[in-house]
This record gives structure tokens, C-alpha cells and sequence, in this order.
């Protein structure tokens, strides 16, 4: 009962959707209840992908680096990994969560969201601090940043062909198939194979030379089948992939390859939500494993390395929402995770971990005014095998308080929000155990995290609707892990020793005009995001801005983005060989709909311009690609 | 306080020494290079009186996958530190120095440097900083010349397939300027020199497990290994007095074996046995200075204490022939400005000693200079770049 009048709450006061499209659109509405995102109570203000941009982008990355306060790492080509990053903070920090249930990897905590298909999702939203929802998980509480897709809803039965391909030699074909079945059971798989050279050409700047990515291919199947029925919901996972790492630009003989190294991948996950008004239970099994490989055949410098490392993680989680009055809403989160990291390496640690999470918050909703006072807890037990003793418990356990206030009030049209936490980054496996790196001793990394924002919210004026925002943060980190060598470049080890204190703002603009009964419209997005370390911080530009222009005019749709970075360091030190330009890149697309047959062509990198997120990691320059889909 | 032996024996080295550069009675030579214009930093105070060196040659390895290789020197004449000299003497060269440097040394008014990640061997004037020529060597680590051949280690042996594969000592021919054939020695092998009729390879054994502890011995003329010497695990530099006695760096095993020094002797093909002095002696960063015939060493005690970022140094003088070994604790200005050693020089015959620092590693490195009081020389430390680790002096022949 009490939730009901709270989401009408909500939705009067334009917060539960910040985004034009549930305005536009009732399907949204429909689609948000069964994915979820309806149930959660966003306090601190979030930011949505164009919905248009997710449909019809290449990958992920193109998608979310969009989004204003958050930087993209992309290693370039199709192959290459792409992490994020808000406000500065590092990928480690951030959560990216599948339908509600967080992606993990303990072994270095970077999710490479290449490894799913925009197609799957239907949504993206973007938090930074927390949501402050109602129902999150213990772990929620304790992100920085969280990152959250949600999969396409199954609203009718629905076969679609799909056959991407284009530059790098892609050749992508998929197949998606959803069905409701008697009961209110639903169901949709996914298969996509993506096989390609993905040699791209470059131009090396310095020199003024043109080369070639080599070693850059890549073969992967995707399966992703959901299940659910009412309040239930469950997905299978599973990636296969085999690549060629193509290697940072060096200076190396003519004709020698970069790199021969390969990459074979295999995560499976299974994971299942079960949600009603007051409960959310969460669990999941995942499975990862990669192998590296060097081939000393193709690259005679390099040395003879297999490596393999099978990841076992295991995640439960239960919330409950309770509320206590009409004003005063109890939230309780606890976890639990188990990780295990096996390898084929001698003196490995093994390590196995055993984390837990609790979060206890209050949810207060006034007439004008909501906050959220919360505290949670994290702790992580580490075992680890060692050569002599067998199983070891020294230095196992680490744990961390997270505290955080959110509010968020109203007044007329503007809505100003704030927001303080603390949060850790809790050292990976790699941190710790290493071979040769890593530093058993290492505490968890601290971030205390403040936010103040302001919002102009237009409610619809006839059919133009107009929402900005400015907000400024302030984000200081102590005990930062740092990797430094000791007493041999050889032999590194992690520290806690770097500080930063990072004082940013992001901004952003979006109009919304629609006619022809919201059939046709015209969206533009505009976001800028001011970083401003005390010291620099490698690889963060101070400025960034975006731009995302979106239109449908019957059966076509037209996109362009934009996006530009100012100039970084790859070091802490400004010295102008140290430094990647800033640069600028736009990409447009066309998509036409006709019957069933919806056709589209995206240009790439318009200007043809020569930029790297990654020293050595050059992005590919002006390329096509196409894709036809057929559904029925 | 204990001197520095060698700082005693460089005063009376200084007048023999100085008198073979000055050829023109006392007027000091002028040398002028094209390399004048390059701006650099002003690190020392007024006209150095006595100028034994030309240049301090600075290899900067630079971060792997970074390309970011560099040589910087410090030129005495002007008393100016000069960044990136040979990408800015060889603008065009694309890929400018390489990735990741890993040795420097000078052979007449050449300067030869293995680049390791770039599987190569730059070869550069050494008044100029302007390329010559390269040689294609895979994974290169360290070069040694005698008269006829450059001989450089290199990781890259044949490979049968498998995790283990033996490194390789590849032979330049500097008649031809070609590549004259290789020979397998022991894993991962870094330092070499030559002594008599031999080549001595260190072999370290980085990548293979349990190290390797080896020292490769090549006969010259038939360029075979001939006999292997075991030493100590994880071995590094291999100098050599000239005469009769190798000195080789072991590092340990960064677990219970310390690092050391050890001495061989080049006519029996042993291992002298340590003496108490030298048992002591720790080895993280080493220079070996021919005139005074000295082998220097900085290490560590600390060297298992991971959690310990700032560790007492010493730096210890082992005299090459007699093996005579002397320390000395970082005096209170040297451990202000060195957190992590990673490389030295010393001129004997001005008493000064060049040690860079690391620090981080997420910074570049810095070039200090201390006198023979160990007090700070110049007036600031100068930048250089990412992990400085080779230093060499330079004076030019005359051609």
C-alpha cells in the first residue's frame, strides 16, 4: 500500500523517470515495471542512455561514454576491452549491474562491457554516489558509481534476425527469440557469433606514419537467455571468446608484429531476482576463465607464457523494505560472496575469499523533501594457500564502514539534490597476491564523495520538454593502491600511498520536441564534465563534452554523437611526451524501418580523427558499419 | 668516518687522467656538437673547474607498452641537463628510441643501447646523439665489445616449444656491421664482458622457475659455450677487472636468498669464496668504474620488507683486483633525495657520484650528484625520464 502512494509520490514530482520517454511513451512505463526499474525510489538523479542510441550502437562503450562525470577506457578496435570509470574514481569502483545483480570480477575488478551486446538491453542508466532506491542490494550501498542495464522486456512474441557487420572484416549474425508462455511465464534467448580480422589502419601522429593493428581478431559466441514469470526473474550467460591481443604501438623492426599474444575467454553466469514490494532476494553463480597466451612462433621476443585462471563466484543477497510510517521507510540489505581464484601457476596463492555486506538505511519522504541516511558495512576474509603451511589466514580480513547521507528536495520547477559517502575499494586479487606484485599488507583504498546538484525540470509544454542540470563534487581518496617498483623494475609491488582530491562538475542539457502524436520527434543531449585534480591523475581530461542528437521522422531515425576530450596525461607529470591530444569524434547513423525489415548504416568517426584513450591504444579512424534486421 | 676508497684514489688519479684529455698543453678542448642548440636545465652553479667528463649519458628505460624509451645527458661544459636528446636529434626515426632500454655503452665515439621491447640495438654517435645504424636482435639486454665483435644477451633463444626456453648471446661483427650468429647460454641472461678468451654470461633466470644461477662461459674464437659456473640464483651484472677476476651481481630471490656480490676467477673458472666483508654487501644497483678499477654496489637490507617504502641504502666499493670491500651508509642528504636507487655512475676523478631515483614509478625518475662529502653537488635534482638505470660517462676520442 505505502509503496503504491510512494511511487505516485514520485512520479508527481517527475523523479521516478527523469527522462522524457515515460512521458512520451506509455510502452516505457509498461516496460520499466517488469524490468524493475519502476520499483526503485531514485533519490539522487541518475542519467538515462537515448534509448535510440542503445538500439542501434556497436557496443556498449559507444553508449556509455555519453554519459556526462564518466570516462571510457577503450583499448580501441573490436576486440579491445572497454572499462568505465566515474568522476575520476577508477573502474574499481564502479558497479555495472545486470537487471539489479552486479557483474564481478575479484580478480582485478574491471568489467569489460564488450562482452554484451546493446541489443540485449533496453535501458541504461547511470548513478553516481548511490540511487538511494528502495530494495538496492548491501553492495549497492557501497559503489561509488553504478552503472545498471536492463534487458529488453518481453512484451510480445518475437523472432528477430539480425546481421551486423562492416569494417574490421565483422561479419555478426544473431538471433533473438522471446515467448510468453500459459501462466505468465516468459521467456527470450539470444545467440550472436561475432567473428573478425579486425585490422584497422592508423596514422602514428609523431611520425607521420600509417601502420596497421595486426593480431587484432576476434571469434566470440553470446548465449543469453532469460526466464521469468511475475516477480521472478532469472539469466543464463554464457561468452566464448578467442582473441588476438594486438599489443601497444612500440618501435619495432619493419615487418615484426606488435604482439602474437591471444586471449581466450569463457564466463558463464547464472543468476536469478525475485521482487515484490518489500522483499528482493538475489543470487548468482558465475564462472569465469581466461587464458593468456604468448607465441613465440609469430613474435620471436616473446617469452613462452600460458596462463589460466578459472574464477568461482557465488552471491546471495537479500533486501527488505519496511515501511515504519507513511514518511519513514526501513531499508535492510545483507550479502554474502564467495570467490575462489584458481590458475595454472606455480607458487599461486589460491586465494579464496569470503565477503559480506550489510546496509542498514532510512528512506524519509516529505512533501518537498526526501532523504536517505544509510550505513553499511563490508568486510572481505581471505584464505590463501601458501607453499609451506598449506592454507594460510595471515592478513585475511579487511573491512569498511560506508556511511551516507542523500537528499533531494523540490522547489517550483528546479529540484537540488546532495549527497556525501564514504567509500573502499577493496584490493583485488591481483593486488594482493600477484606473483611478484602483489602486497598481502595492502589496506582498502578510501573515497570520501560529495555532491551537490541542481535541476530545471520543464514539466511538458505542449510537446517540447526541457531538463538541465548542473552539479559539482568534490571526491577525495586516501591510501590510493598504487603499483611501484621496489628495488627492481622487475619486481613491483602495490602500495597505499597516493592521495587525490578531485573537485569536478558535470552539466547537462536535453530537449525533447515530438509531434505527429509523439510518433516523431527530435532530441538533442548536451553534457559537459569539468574534472579538476589537485595533482594529475592519468588519463583524465578536465574537459569533456558530449553531444547526442536524436530524430525519427516516420520510418527513418537519424543519430549523431559527439564527443570530445581535452588533452590527458598518461602520467602524473605534464612533460609534453607524456601527453595525448585532446581530440574530437562523431559518429552518425541511419536507421529505416519498413515492414518488418529495419536496415541501418553507421559512419564512424566522421572526421577520420587520430585518437587514443590508451598510450599505444590507437582507436580506429573513419570506418562502416551496416546491419539489416528482420523480426516477425 | 671512513672515506670512500675510491675517493682518495681518484684525487691521485685526477692530475694522470686529465693530463690524457687535455692533448693542447692546459688549454681544455673545445668540443662543439650539433646537439648545443637543445635547451636544457641549468643543475649546477657557475663554471665546473675542472672538467673531467664531456657528458653524463642517461639512459630512461621508460614503462613497458609505453614507448617511452629515452636518453637524456648532462653536459658538463655548460652545466645543463638536457631531456630527450635522441628523439630530438632524430625527429624523423619513427618510434623514436623504442620501448623499454635496457643497457648503454659506449664503444669509442659510439653509443650502443638495447632496446628490449623493440628488439633492437640503436647504435648512435655519442657527440651527437644521432642514429647510425640498428641491429634486429630479439629481446636485447646487454652488450659487451672486444676488438672484432659486440656480443649482446638477449631472452629470445630458439624456441622448441613449450614454457622454458634458454636466452641466446648474439655476436655483431663490427667489420661487417652484421649479425654474426648466436649460441644458446642459460635462462633469461642480462650481464656480459669479456675477460682474456672468454665472454662471461650472467644468466638470471627471471621468467623460468627457481631462477637460474649460472654464469655461461664462450670461448672467443669458437663462439661455444664451453663450461657453465654455478653461482647464486637471479643473476645480473658480470664486470670484470681486466686481469683475472670476474665480479657478478646476484639479486636473489626475493623470497630467503639475499642479493650479493661474488667473485670468480676467470683462470680456474670458480667461485672465490665470499669473504666476511663481502658477504654483507647487497645488491640492487652497480657500477663498475674501469679507471679506478672499482666495483660499486647500493642495496638493501630491507630488500624483503615489501612494506617498507623508505629503506636504508649503503653503498659499498669493492676494489676489482684485490677485492678489498668498504661501505658507507646514504648519508642525510642522499636520503632525502633518493627513495628507490636505480642506477649510478661515478667520475673518479672528480669525486662524484651520480645516483638516480626512481621514486614511484608513476613519476619520472631524477639525476642527483653528490660530492665526495655524499652532500648534494648540483643545485636541484634534475627530471629525467621513466626509470633512469644506465649512466655512463663520456669523453670523445679523438677520431
Amino acid at each position: 500500500m505505502f509503496l503504491h502512494r510512494f511511487l505516485m509520490v514520485l512520479c508527481a514530482a517527475g523523479l521516478l523517470f527523469p527522462t522524457p520517454d515515460a512521458l512520451a511513451q506509455t510502452d516505457t512505463l509498461a516496460a520499466a515495471a517488469i524490468t524493475g526499474n519502476g520499483l526503485r525510489g531514485v533519490i539522487t538523479p541518475g542519467q538515462e542512455a537515448p534509448a535510440a542510441l542503445l538500439k542501434g550502437a556497436a557496443d556498449l562503450g559507444e553508449v556509455v561514454r555519453m554519459f556526462s562525470g564518466l570516462q571510457l577506457k577503450d583499448y580501441g578496435g573490436i576486440g579491445g576491452m572497454k572499462t568505465v570509470n566515474i568522476r575520476s574514481l577508477g573502474s574499481e569502483y564502479t558497479g555495472v549491474y545486470i537487471d539489479g545483480i552486479a557483474v564481478e570480477n575479484a580478480q582485478n575488478r574491471q568489467v569489460d562491457l564488450g562482452r554484451f551486446a546493446p541489443e540485449s538491453f533496453s535501458g541504461a542508466e547511470y548513478y553516481v554516489g548511490e540511487q538511494a532506491g528502495i530494495l538496492l542490494a548491501a553492495k549497492e550501498f557501497c559503489t561509488a558509481g553504478s552503472l545498471y542495464f536492463y534487458s529488453v522486456p518481453i512484451r510480445e512474441d518475437r523472432t528477430e534476425l539480425r546481421l551486423r557487420g562492416g569494417a574490421f572484416g565483422m561479419v555478426s549474425p544473431s538471433l533473438a527469440f522471446q515467448k510468453c508462455f500459459r501462466k505468465g511465464w516468459c521467456h527470450r534467448s539470444e545467440v550472436q557469433t561475432t567473428f573478425a580480422h579486425g585490422r584497422y589502419p592508423f596514422y602514428w601522429k609523431q611520425y607521420d606514419t600509417t601502420m596497421t593493428r595486426e593480431n587484432a581478431d576476434i571469434q566470440a559466441l553470446r548465449l543469453q537467455s532469460r526466464l521469468e514469470k511475475g516477480k521472478w526473474k532469472s539469466t543464463l550467460y554464457f561468452y566464448d571468446s578467442e582473441r588476438g591481443l594486438p599489443g601497444a604501438v612500440i618501435r619495432r623492426p619493419k615487418g615484426q608484429l606488435l604482439s602474437a599474444d591471444r586471449q581466450t575467454d569463457r564466463d558463464f553466469f547464472l543468476q536469478s531476482i525475485w521482487k515484490d514490494e518489500n522483499w528482493c532476494i538475489r543470487g548468482k553463480y558465475s564462472w569465469r576463465y581466461t587464458r593468456y597466451r604468448t607465441d613465440p612462433y609469430r613474435d620471436p621476443s616473446a617469452m613462452p607464457v600460458d596462463n589460466r585462471y578459472l574464477q568461482h563466484n557465488a552471491y546471495l543477497s537479500a533486501a527488505w523494505h519496511h515501511p515504519v510510517t507513511r514518511q519513514w521507510a526501513l531499508e535492510t540489505a545483507a550479502d554474502l560472496e564467495y570467490d575462489y581464484l584458481d590458475a595454472n601457476l606455480p607458487d599461486f596463492a589460491y586465494p579464496h575469499r569470503l565477503g559480506s555486506w550489510i546496509a542498514v538505511g532510512n528512506l524519509f519522504t516529505f512533501k518537498h523533501l526526501r532523504f536517505s541516511a544509510n550505513l553499511a558495512w563490508q568486510g572481505a576474509a581471505d584464505r590463501v594457500t601458501t607453499r609451506t603451511s598449506g592454507f594460510s589466514r595471515q592478513n585475511d580480513f579487511r573491512h569498511f564502514f560506508s556511511p551516507s547521507l542523500v537528499a533531494n528536495t523540490n522547489i517550483g520547477p528546479f529540484t537540488i539534490d546532495a549527497f556525501v559517502r564514504r567509500v573502499c575499494r577493496m584490493p583485488s586479487f591481483n593486488d594482493l597476491y600477484y606473483t611478484l606484485v602483489g602486497n598481502a599488507a595492502l589496506e582498502p583504498e578510501r573515497a570520501l564523495l560529495s555532491n551537490l546538484g541542481i535541476k530545471w525540470n520543464s514539466f511538458p509544454i505542449r510537446n517540447l520538454w526541457v531538463e538541465t542540470s548542473v552539479r559539482i563534487f568534490h571526491n577525495s581518496v586516501r591510501d590510493k593502491i598504487v603499483a611501484v617498483p621496489t628495488t627492481s623494475s622487475f619486481r613491483w609491488s602495490m602500495y597505499n600511498i597516493g592521495r587525490v582530491e578531485m573537485t569536478g562538475a558535470d552539466a547537462l542539457a536535453h530537449l525533447r520536441y515530438s509531434w505527429s502524436h509523439k510518433r516523431n520527434y527530435l532530441d538533442l543531449r548536451f553534457t559537459y564534465t569539468w574534472q579538476h585534480p589537485d595533482k594529475i591523475v592519468p588519463y583524465i581530461p578536465e574537459h569533456s563534452i558530449s553531444f547526442a542528437g536524436d530524430c525519427r521522422l516516420g520510418p527513418w531515425q537519424f543519430c549523431l554523437s559527439v564527443l570530445s576530450n581535452a588533452e590527458r596525461y598518461t602520467t602524473q607529470t605534464a612533460f609534453p611526451e607524456y601527453r595525448l591530444s585532446p581530440f574530437l569524434t562523431a559518429d552518425a547513423r541511419v536507421r529505416y524501418t519498413w515492414r518488418e525489415w529495419t536496415g541501418g548504416i553507421s559512419l564512424n568517426n566522421l572526421t577520420d580523427s587520430d585518437y587514443e584513450y590508451v598510450k599505444g591504444y590507437p582507436m580506429p579512424g573513419r570506418h562502416l558499419l551496416l546491419s539489416l534486421q528482420y523480426g516477425f | 668516518m671512513k672515506k670512500h676508497a675510491l675517493l682518495i684514489i681518484s684525487c691521485l688519479l685526477s692530475l694522470a687522467v686529465t693530463g690524457c684529455f687535455k692533448d693542447n698543453g692546459d688549454e681544455p678542448v673545445v668540443i662543439t656538437s650539433e646537439d648545443d642548440v637543445l635547451a636544457g636545465e641549468v643543475v649546477t652553479v657557475g663554471e665546473e673547474s675542472l672538467q673531467s667528463f664531456y657528458k653524463l649519458f642517461v639512459l630512461n628505460e621508460g614503462n613497458f607498452n609505453k614507448n617511452e624509451a629515452s636518453l637524456d645527458f648532462f653536459r658538463f661544459t655548460d652545466g645543463k641537463y638536457v631531456r630527450n636528446a635522441f628523439s630530438q636529434m632524430n625527429p624523423t626515426l619513427t618510434g623514436g628510441l623504442g620501448s623499454v632500454a635496457n643497457d648503454f655503452q659506449l664503444f669509442y665515439n659510439t653509443a650502443w643501447i638495447t632496446v628490449n621491447q623493440s628488439n633492437l640495438v640503436e647504435v648512435i654517435h655519442a657527440k651527437n646523439e644521432k642514429h647510425v645504424t640498428s641491429f634486429e636482435i630479439p629481446s636485447p639486454r646487454e652488450i659487451a665489445f672486444d676488438g672484432a665483435f659486440a656480443y649482446v644477451t638477449s631472452y629470445a633463444g630458439a624456441y622448441y616449444g613449450g614454457e622454458d626456453r634458454l636466452g641466446a648471446l648474439y655476436r655483431i661483427n663490427l667489420a661487417t656491421e652484421k649479425v654474426d650468429g648466436h649460441i644458446e647460454v642459460g635462462y633469461q641472461p642480462e650481464g656480459v664482458t669479456v675477460c682474456g678468451d672468454y665472454v662471461f654470461v650472467a644468466n638470471s633466470g627471471g621468467f623460468h622457475t627457481g631462477y637460474d644461477n649460472r654464469v655461461s662461459v664462450i670461448d672467443r674464437a669458437s663462439f661455444t659455450v664451453i663450461r657453465q659456473i654455478e653461482v647464486a640464483p637471479n643473476l645480473k651484472e658480470i664486470v670484470s677487472d681486466g686481469q683475472r677476476y670476474l665480479w657478478v651481481q646476484s639479486q636473489g630471490n626475493w623470497g630467503d636468498i639475499h642479493s650479493g656480490i661474488y667473485q670468480i676467477d676467470a683462470e680456474s673458472f670458480t667461485v672465490v669464496p665470499q669473504t666476511n666483508d663481502l658477504k654483507n654487501v647487497r645488491a640492487s644497483v652497480t657500477y663498475f668504474d674501469p679507471i679506478g678499477n672499482y666495483f660499486y654496489v647500493i642495496g638493501t637490507e630491507d630488500e624483503f620488507d615489501w612494506g617498507k617504502t623508505n629503506k636504508d641504502y649503503t653503498l659499498w666499493s669493492i676494489h676489482a683486483g684485490s677485492g678489498k670491500v668498504q661501505s658507507k651508509a646514504f648519508s642525510a642528504d642522499m636520503r632525502r633525495q633518493i627513495s628507490t636507487p636505480y642506477g649510478m655512475a661515478i667520475d673518479p676523478i672528480q669525486g662524484v657520484l651520480y645516483i638516480t631515483d626512481s621514486g614511484n614509478g608513476t613519476n619520472p625518475g631524477t639525476v642527483s650528484a653528490f660530492d665526495s662529502d655524499q652532500k648534494m653537488k648540483w643545485t636541484r635534482t634534475a627530471t629525467a625520464g621513466f626509470f633512469p638505470g644506465h649512466l655512463a660517462l663520456y669523453y670523445p676520442y679523438r677520431d
